[in-house]
């Protein structure tokens, strides 16, 4: 057949001699060939083109309408054509120039038979001023020979798209990705919180332009193009790659339709895979899920799992919103469990709050507040009135629960010449005063408020506040934030934002925070850089005092602490009524142990945004600390409420009944876990972590295998390498704890497993090593945190494994005087007085135990003997009895 | 529809049942359309791409359907070529302006009159007979025709050697030749009355 294709390539008087010489000595095969080549011959180009084409007939045939704009041609005496960019479905883009406004533009116009390029959802799309949107300047109309063309002038972007990109190069680099990714959210939260849907996001309706500065800058074009005509036509609608499930049955696109696509894109971007399949099958089944982009690229941080995946799933109402999305690249490590719960990037649930607007036509506002300022010196007269004109416009945008307000206007008050709380009670009726000073002092700037309550004569709010030169644009926001607090106002979210020029720093900052929440010193320096770039927003301060806390969890070094404090204090002077300060704040009592003033951190939080889950979860942390068992239930199960989807609700309430010793709750609350997050380790090791507690081995290695196929972490092997060894399966077990110290050489538990799983073989020298290299990391963590009451256990454990049992008696006597009930203490005394043959010392011990510490006991391989002990059945039936 | 009931309909059709042929083409010919109006209409610049787009999108959708049981590739090869062509040529004869290209090149014998559209339809009502005898050669001439996908396409959306399609897209073609050229009259009438 090949033969035939060649013979057929040839001129037509070649064929002959051609066949004959590559079929010499075969005359069959000459013979078949020949006829083949001859009916093609003689059949031509028979069914060689399609036997249909399929055209859009709407479409006129090219050429007609391009003649509309041509390069050099001026439109509506304003706008001359420099060249054709490029033409998508149903428009044409030229890079024009605006005489008017003295600048290089674009110009986008409808094709013929897409007159309603201007639709009503664009009206809204001209009216969003976003820098990660094209900024779209009008619509116009102008007359041509052919009639009338409407067209759209939008800012030129000088770039390429998104898909080219990825075309040409593949995936991103990591900071790049951060960049694109955040920059793509935060686009689309603008979008979407204007009440405007794309409709039709995907990489080539992405610009990829740059700042000024040459940082990367990405744009979203073509807001609102797609319009209801052409999408219920099928004409331009949805890009079969990015058409989230429910587009495929016919419903309509909304914003949860745009965060498919968006995690479509983030998909690409940070694979570069075009493996990516649509999300519907033939006959309505679902698409098993995407693969994890981290099992695309093995190099990919797992937080991509955790942005990208829950964008991309089925159920429109349970995908985030673009802001939580954007939360996630602006969150924080979540809290960390001391036991069980790795820390985890976690989903924010951000609410909408309906405010009262209505009510306020209906009756006199509850609070009239009126903003007077007195400014120290003639020069300061303009900077204070620009400050108080925002204050005013940023408190009329609050709201209160329950109440309304009025803000007296300035321009009323100057009129009536109004400059005392007395004159503003008398002549405008207002209920509330606040004064404003400006004062210089060694070239900084006083600031100075006080919020009265005319109706008590209380002074509600007083601080005096410096800012540098620099940092006037922040006193505005802090001022309002100061009184939104303190009246309880809900004050609108416009200071939870960061300048363009700060982006970069910041969102590095917040992706080493996140993906190393326990090392944080690649991202303190970002945050501190972002600072810097915006002295205005409190965003970039609120990150660092995160990072700060974690790095004093990790080093305990206290200066940390302190610059955490510091860094706090100024978030505060920039937006005292940011979620993210307030929830920087609350983390920075909690780790003071001030947990009354975390509380109040986190409710102000919640009254700010009801729907914010993280706050409801701290909270419960908080309520869990006081002791207030009861209480940090409800939260938990509130957060659940709010977002019975997101996983991570689960993991904290099921390490708090861990923590408690109420095992089958916890265990039913890490499944939830899984269930939610299954793409996620975090689940699984939960989960094996409870079911090892509760004695349940198999299914413990079970579910630990699972978890370590997604990742592979120190602790899941740790932990199935402990189911194992109680299957009594040591060389086994021995291999994952092998494992677990190249992955992590500086843990001390992994080399303290080794030499138990070794001496329990019989290998008693060879133990030796791994046990003497477990005291040395566990002395030096004694050292690091003296307050750690199993690490001194540790510590006499493995001094009476290498033989220096005096010593080791010592140290576990002073551990059990200073931490007589914690769990590990005990646990670790028992197993060396059993060593010891001492068994009424570990009886003695065992009084503190809880019953669930007591089930462990008797399932551990080394505890086999005491299990069996009358005494220790006796202590166990009286505990059970106790307990119920 | 669900997909047990697909399955059972697959059963009955590849057992000759004629009632089941259309049952199907009812329960899946919605969804074939809307792909193919999706696939088709957006972006015209590039028509190889987007014939391959649908063909992937139609194939991954209807195969990859897997709690369909399709018994066997060729079966469920069978049935999407017929859909497709019959979709083709449903598209086709409402949209009589669809046939832009020229006709040059046609041997004479074949065209006998007719307009590209009558050839069109009059190659489905013989690719009707082809099916029956030889669906996997069907299929080939389906993909390589209609919807102008290159040998190397066609070989790697059937999972056949190269050298194969290139035998049976010959050997359809000359197949369909033949009847065309022999019984232009017949096949015209049936254009008309179809």
């Amino acid at each position: 057949m090949t033969l035939a294709w060649e013979a057929l390539r040839k001129p037509a008087t070649e064929r002959e001699e051609f066949l004959q010489g590559e079929c010499k000595g075969q005359p069959e095969l000459f013979a078949e060939v020949s006829d083949v080549v001859e009916w093609e011959e003689r059949m031509g180009d028979f069914l060689r083109q399609p036997l249909i084409t399929l055209v859009n007939l709407e479409e006129p045939e090219p050429g007609i309408n391009d003649e509309l704009f041509r390069a050099g041609q001026e439109i509506s005496g304003r706008f001359v054509i420099l060249r054709e960019v490029g033409q998508g479905g149903m428009a044409v883009v030229y890079e024009a120039f605006d005489r008017k406004r003295n600048q290089r533009i674009a110009i986008k116009r409808a094709k013929r038979g897409f007159g309603r390029l201007l639709s009503p959802e664009l009206e809204g799309a001209l009216k969003i001023r976003h820098p990660n949107i094209c900024l779209v300047n009008d619509t116009h109309t102008a007359k041509t020979d052919s009639g009338e063309v409407d067209f759209l002038t939008m800012e030129f972007l000088d770039g390429e798209t998104l898909s080219a990109r990825i075309a040409r190069e593949g995936s991103l680099p990591q900071e790049e990705a951060l960049t694109v990714a955040r920059q793509l959210c935060a686009g689309l939260a603008a979008a979407h919180e204007a009440g405007i849907v794309h409709r039709d996001l995907k990489p080539s309706n992405v610009i990829l332009t740059r700042y000024e500065d040459g940082r990367t800058r990405a744009v979203i074009t073509d807001f609102g193009l797609a319009t209801e005509a052409s999408l219920d036509s099928g004409l331009v609608g949805g890009t079969p790659r990015y058409m989230a499930p429910e587009l495929w049955h016919d419903e309509k696109p909304g914003k949860a339709s745009d965060v498919y696509a968006l995690g479509v894109i983030l998909y690409e971007i940070v694979t570069g895979a075009r493996s990516f399949q649509t999300s519907q099958s033939w006959d309505g089944k679902p698409m098993p899920p995407p693969e994890r982009p981290s099992s695309v690229d093995e190099d990919l941080p797992t937080f991509w799992d955790k942005v990208i995946l829950p964008c991309l799933g089925r159920i429109p109402n349970r995908r985030p919103e673009a802001g939580e999305i954007l939360a996630i690249f602006d969150r924080k490590p979540l809290w960390k469990s001391p036991v069980l719960v790795a820390a985890a990037i976690a989903l924010i649930s951000i609410g909408i709050v309906l405010w009262p607007y209505m009510a306020a036509f209906f009756k006199p506002a509850d609070i009239r507040l009126a903003v007077l300022s007195a400014p120290a010196s003639p020069d300061l007269a303009a900077l204070e009135k620009g400050a108080t004109t925002d204050v005013v416009e940023r408190l009329a945008h609050s709201a209160k629960p329950g109440a309304t307000i009025a803000l007296i206007p300035l321009e009323d008050l100057q009129r009536q010449q109004v400059s005392t709380p007395a004159a503003a009670k008398s002549v405008f009726d207002a209920t509330h005063v606040l004064q404003v000073r400006l004062s210089r002092q060694n070239g900084d700037l006083l600031v100075e408020h006080t919020l009265f309550d005319l109706s008590t004569g209380a002074r509600l709010d007083h601080s005096t506040a410096r800012y540098g030169a620099a940092a006037a644009g922040a006193i505005p926001a802090a001022i309002a934030g100061a009184v939104s607090n303190a009246l309880h106002l809900r004050l609108s979210d416009r200071n939870e934002t960061i300048s363009p020029e700060a982006t970069a720093a910041y969102d590095r900052g917040l992706y080493f925070l996140n993906s190393e929440p326990s090392d944080p010193k690649r991202a303190i320096p970002e945050f501190n850089k972002a600072a810097e770039l915006d002295p205005k927003s409190p965003l970039p301060l609120a990150g660092l005092v995160d990072a700060l806390l974690a790095q004093f969890e990790a080093t305990k070094n206290s200066e940390a602490l302190q610059l955490a404090r510091t860094a706090l204090v100024q978030a505060q002077a920039r937006g005292p009524a940011s979620i993210k300060v307030l929830l920087a704040s609350g983390d920075f009592h909690v780790s003071q142990g001030k947990y009354g003033l975390a509380q109040q951190d986190y409710e102000r939080a919640l009254e700010l945004q009801p729907r914010n889950v993280e706050a409801f979860l701290q909270l419960a942390h908080v309520f869990d600390i006081q002791e207030m068992p009861d209480r940090a239930i409800d939260y938990y199960r509130k957060a659940i409420a709010l977002d019975p989807a997101y996983y991570q609700s689960y993991a904290s309430f099921g390490a708090f009944y861990y923590g408690r010793g109420r095992y089958q709750q916890a265990e039913e609350q890490f499944r939830k876990q899984v269930q939610q997050s299954p793409g996620g380790s975090d689940g699984y090791s939960n989960l094996g972590g409870i079911l090892s507690a509760e004695g349940k081995y198999a299914e413990c290695a079970k579910v630990l295998e699972a978890g370590l196929k997604i990742s592979e972490t120190p602790r899941m092997l740790n932990n199935l390498g402990a189911a194992l060894a109680s299957l009594h399966r040591d060389s086994e077990a021995l291999q994952r704890y092998r494992r677990a110290v190249t992955l992590d050489p500086g843990n001390y538990k992994s080399w303290l497993n080794i030499g138990d799983s070794l001496r329990r073989l019989g290998r008693v020298d060879e133990a030796k090593e791994p046990y003497r290299k477990a005291l040395d990391l566990v002395r030096a963590d004694m050292r690091a945190n003296p307050d750690r009451g199993q690490s001194r256990a540790f510590v006499a454990y493995l001094e009476m494994r290498l033989g220096e049992v005096s010593r080791a008696s010592e140290d576990m006597a002073e551990a059990l005087q200073s931490w007589p009930n914690d769990n590990q203490v005990i646990f670790s005394a028992v197993q060396m007085y059993e060593a010891l043959a001492q068994r009424e010392n570990a009886l003695n011990v065992l009084q503190n135990a809880t019953p669930g510490l007591l089930q462990q006991i008797a399932r551990h391989p080394d505890l086999a003997e005491i299990s069996r002990d009358p005494r220790f059945i006796k202590i166990v039936s009286e505990k059970q009895k106790g307990d119920s | 529809m669900n997909p047990e009931e697909i399955t059972m309909l697959l059963q009955k059709w590849r057992a000759g049942d004629h009632e089941a042929e259309s049952m199907l083409f009812e329960a899946l010919m919605p969804k074939l359309r809307e792909i193919a109006s999706r696939c088709l209409n957006r972006e015209r610049r590039n028509h190889t791409l987007q014939r391959t787009e649908l063909v992937n999108e139609i194939f991954f959708k209807l195969y990859k359907a897997k709690s369909i049981d399709w018994q066997d590739r060729g079966h469920f090869l069978a049935i999407v070529t017929r859909m497709m062509r019959r979709y083709l040529i449903d598209y086709a004869r409402a949209k009589p302006k669809a046939e832009l290209l020229a006709m040059d090149g046609l041997p004479e014998g074949l065209m006998a009159g007719r307009t590209r559209l009558d050839l069109a339809v009059a190659v489905d009502e013989q690719l009707d007979e082809l099916e029956k005898e030889f669906p996997r050669r069907c299929s080939v001439v389906v993909l390589m025709s209609y919807l102008g996908l290159s040998p190397q396409e066609t070989a790697e959306k059937l999972e056949l050697s190269r050298r194969t399609v290139e035998r049976e897209w010959h050997e359809g073609k000359k197949w369909l030749y033949e009847r065309l050229n022999k019984n232009p009259c017949k096949a015209a009438q049936k254009t008309t009355s179809a």
